[in-house]
């Protein structure tokens, strides 16, 4: 879009042009000589002694032996009163200057084509948004540190799972801070998609560290302070050699397309490290999001739904807590949670050399095709050396990573609790809004193109803080024509039912979408952007 | 419940708003649209802003060594310019296209495009705004865009006021294209 903004503007530099198309004449022969090889007979103006004034469009003719101009003629007098013509020729003597005028034509062009080439952007953006709006549309409240950053770039977003009430949970997301040198944190929270969040608790969870020490998440919500960070000598994957793009938080991800024809398909990824400084408590970490496939499953089981998505909703807020979940045999929370299951987590396995077995030693799983997840792993086995053998196992398609590695830790640490000290809408604070997202049975309404700013004052008795958002609360999609459309009952009903085999069915129809949307989507990054603070 | 009713009264003031401003370029009746230009029988609109008083608009009426020669849009009255005291100049020589529409409408339009919005309603905002910046200010040249022998090319008189009229009696003949 940016490239068609660029063509339209050198289109707009021919739009600018400025027109040179008059030209005087106090003499006659000048005026013959000048107008005899144009192709188009300009119009012609006499401007007569008296300030009248006689204009003649491109029949005129000068009869040099008569000392006329000849043709069809309106004249005007001084004050530009109409004067009626006697057709009579003008007498060159009569006149004290000729004016030409040549017509202006396509003037309008540049502009016109500057506006049809936007217009056809926005038509083919707008078709492709309609026929898959699963990559266009997104989900969840997204937070930035940097207010103006867009979404590729996003710090956090809050409780992606949470698509109706009964489903509100508070998530927690390493926002990867850079240094604090201030007391006062900002965070900016917008709501960029066809949907209504309702924020109930926004606070931050901040962890003292010295120069050196990084604080990680990991999945169960524990955090540990570490320090050192190893990155793997060598990372094989299914195509080949991937150590570089995983050695470095440079947003430059690794990530595999779905198998055609199972949607439930592993894959591993090997990791060889060697020469460890320090072996003891290791943690393996990983910076990591997920691929539009979780979105898509999301919206397809919205789709499904049709026009009794709000029956379904209903149905479930009814039977709150899961006490009964079952609605024409398809309850669409355990729809979801069966696929997830199904799709498993990223599964990490330490090689145990003496036994020579692979052990496991747990797994990550975080919802969100947006923002980046930090989080930390503690290995059970402990190594003799330096070295170390692991892998990875997780589904094809599904997970977007963008580091790996290992690091020390020095202990599991408790956080500081920061509720913010007030919130911003538009420059002006607001306290309602405050209210709402520090009392617990209220909540803040946030609505399409709504952007909050969260101020936090943090404590001034240590240096440096790593922090982590905590956000709760749930979000409703707005139902949208083209998913009425996908009505399909029986598909919900294999989604939960025989999830494995929706998985397969599926394959072929994400494909089509993988194919065209992920491209899409993920070609819009800006690599230009520099992110010194994900280099920590 | 947050209200969000300051922030919509912003949106819904922003695009009537556009487009009244859009629509404030057009220039007086005298001058033609573009497909009269060549045919009309006024001078252009010219604009003058001198180092002392206030802007001058009107008809351009005259030019001499000394003098522009201007019949004032708002009183219709013959005003005389010194070429000393002049800062700028703008002329318009035919009526200004109007794309402020498209503002509004190209950006409103973007809200199909999703996420993608944050990257196509600035290239919106940015092209559409260039085109009704564009469409605005053409037809029109300047004193870096006209040199000082061309000028009275778009005076009614560009022979310089006929002798035997005098500057009070000049004034608009009823207008019919």
């Amino acid at each position: 879009m940016y490239a068609l903004a660029l063509v339209s503007g050198v289109l707009l530099l021919y739009a600018c042009t400025v027109h040179h198309f008059r030209s005087n004449y106090k003499d006659v022969n000048e005026l013959l000589y000048e107008t005899e090889n144009l192709n188009n007979k300009p119009f012609l103006k006499a401007h007569l002694k008296n300030g009248d004034v006689c204009i003649m469009r491109d029949t005129w003719e000068v009869d040099t032996v008569r000392n006329v101009v000849v043709g069809k003629s309106v004249c005007y007098d001084y004050k530009r009163n109409f004067k009626p013509s006697d057709e009579q020729p003008i007498s060159i003597d009569e006149v004290l200057i000729f004016e030409t005028n040549q017509q202006l034509k396509k003037t309008e062009i540049g502009r016109i084509a500057a506006l049809t080439v936007l217009a056809v952007g926005n038509v083919v953006g707008a078709i492709s948004c309609q026929q898959n709006p699963k990559a266009c549309f997104g989900s969840c409240p997204t937070f930035y540190i940097n207010e103006n950053d867009n979404f590729h770039y996003s710090n956090a977003e809050g409780f992606s799972n949470a698509i109706l009430p009964s489903m509100e949970y508070g998530d927690i997301d390493a926002l990867n801070n850079p240094p604090i040198s201030e007391s006062i944190f900002s965070l900016m929270m917008k709501n960029e998609a066809l949907e209504t969040h309702c924020v109930n608790e926004v606070k931050l969870l901040a962890y003292p560290k010295a120069e050196g020490e990084k604080v990680y998440q990991s999945r169960d919500n524990n955090f540990y302070l570490c320090e050192n960070k190893y990155t793997a000598n060598q990372v094989l994957a299914p195509e080949g050699d991937i150590t570089a793009l995983v050695s470095e938080h440079d947003m430059y991800e690794r990530f595999s397309s779905a198998d055609e024809q199972n949607l439930n398909s592993r894959e591993t990824i090997y990791l060889n490290f060697k020469d460890l400084r320090n072996t003891d408590d290791l943690g393996f970490i990983i910076n990591f999001r997920q691929t539009l496939m979780t979105t898509y499953f999301i919206y397809s089981m919205i789709g499904y739904m049709g026009d009794r998505v709000g029956d379904f909703a209903a149905d479930m807020e009814r039977n709150e807590k899961g006490a009964k979940m079952q609605m024409d045999g398809g309850g669409a929370t355990k729809a979801k949670h069966s696929i997830l299951k199904e799709l498993g987590d990223i599964d990490v396995y330490v090689w145990n050399e003496k036994n020579e077995i692979w052990e496991l030693q747990g797994g990550f799983h975080e919802t969100g095709p947006i923002a980046f997840n930090h989080q930390i792993l503690p290995l059970k086995t402990h190594t003799e050396g330096g070295d170390l053998k692991l892998k990875i196992v997780l589904n094809k398609g599904l997970w977007r990573v963008d580091f790996l590695g290992l690091t020390n830790i020095k202990q599991q640490v408790e956080a500081l609790e920061i509720t913010p000290d007030n919130i911003q809408v538009e420059g002006c604070e607001n306290a309602e809004a405050l209210a709402q997202v520090t009392t617990p049975d209220q909540y803040l309404i946030s609505m399409p193109g709504d952007a909050y700013k969260f101020n936090f004052t943090l404590p001034e008795n240590h240096t440096d803080y790593e922090l982590f958002l905590y956000s709760k609360g749930y979000y409703l999609e707005w139902m949208r024509e083209s998913w009425i459309k996908e009505k399909n009952l029986l598909k919900l009903v294999q989604m939960r039912t025989t999830p494995k085999m929706y998985l397969k069915a599926e394959a072929a129809a994400y494909k089509a979408y993988e194919l065209d949307m992920e491209e899409q989507f993920w070609n819009s990054k800006i690599d230009a952007k520099t992110f010194s603070y994900h280099e920590n | 419940m947050l209200k969000h009713s300051h922030t919509m009264k912003i949106k819904l003031f922003i695009f009537p708003a556009l487009l009244l401003l859009m629509g404030s370029c057009k220039a007086p009746y005298y001058v033609p649209a573009t497909k009269h230009v060549g045919i009309e029988r006024h001078g252009s609109h010219i604009i003058i802003t001198p180092f002392e008083d206030e802007k001058v608009r009107g008809e351009f009426i005259a030019i001499d060594e000394k003098m522009f020669i201007i019949l004032e849009d708002d009183t219709g009255s013959i005003i005389s310019i010194s070429r000393d005291n002049i800062k700028k100049i703008k002329i318009r020589y035919a009526q200004p296209k109007q794309y402020g529409w498209a503002v509004p409408l190209f950006i409103a339009s973007t809200i199909s495009h999703g996420f993608y919005l944050v990257l196509t309603a600035p290239a919106n905002a940015l092209v559409t705004g260039g085109v009704a910046g564009t469409g605005a200010l053409d037809f029109t040249y300047n004193d870096k865009t006209i040199r000082d022998d061309e000028i009275q090319m778009f005076a009614r008189f560009p022979q310089g006021i006929p002798e035997g009229v005098e500057l009070i009696d000049i004034g608009r003949g009823s207008f019919q294209e």
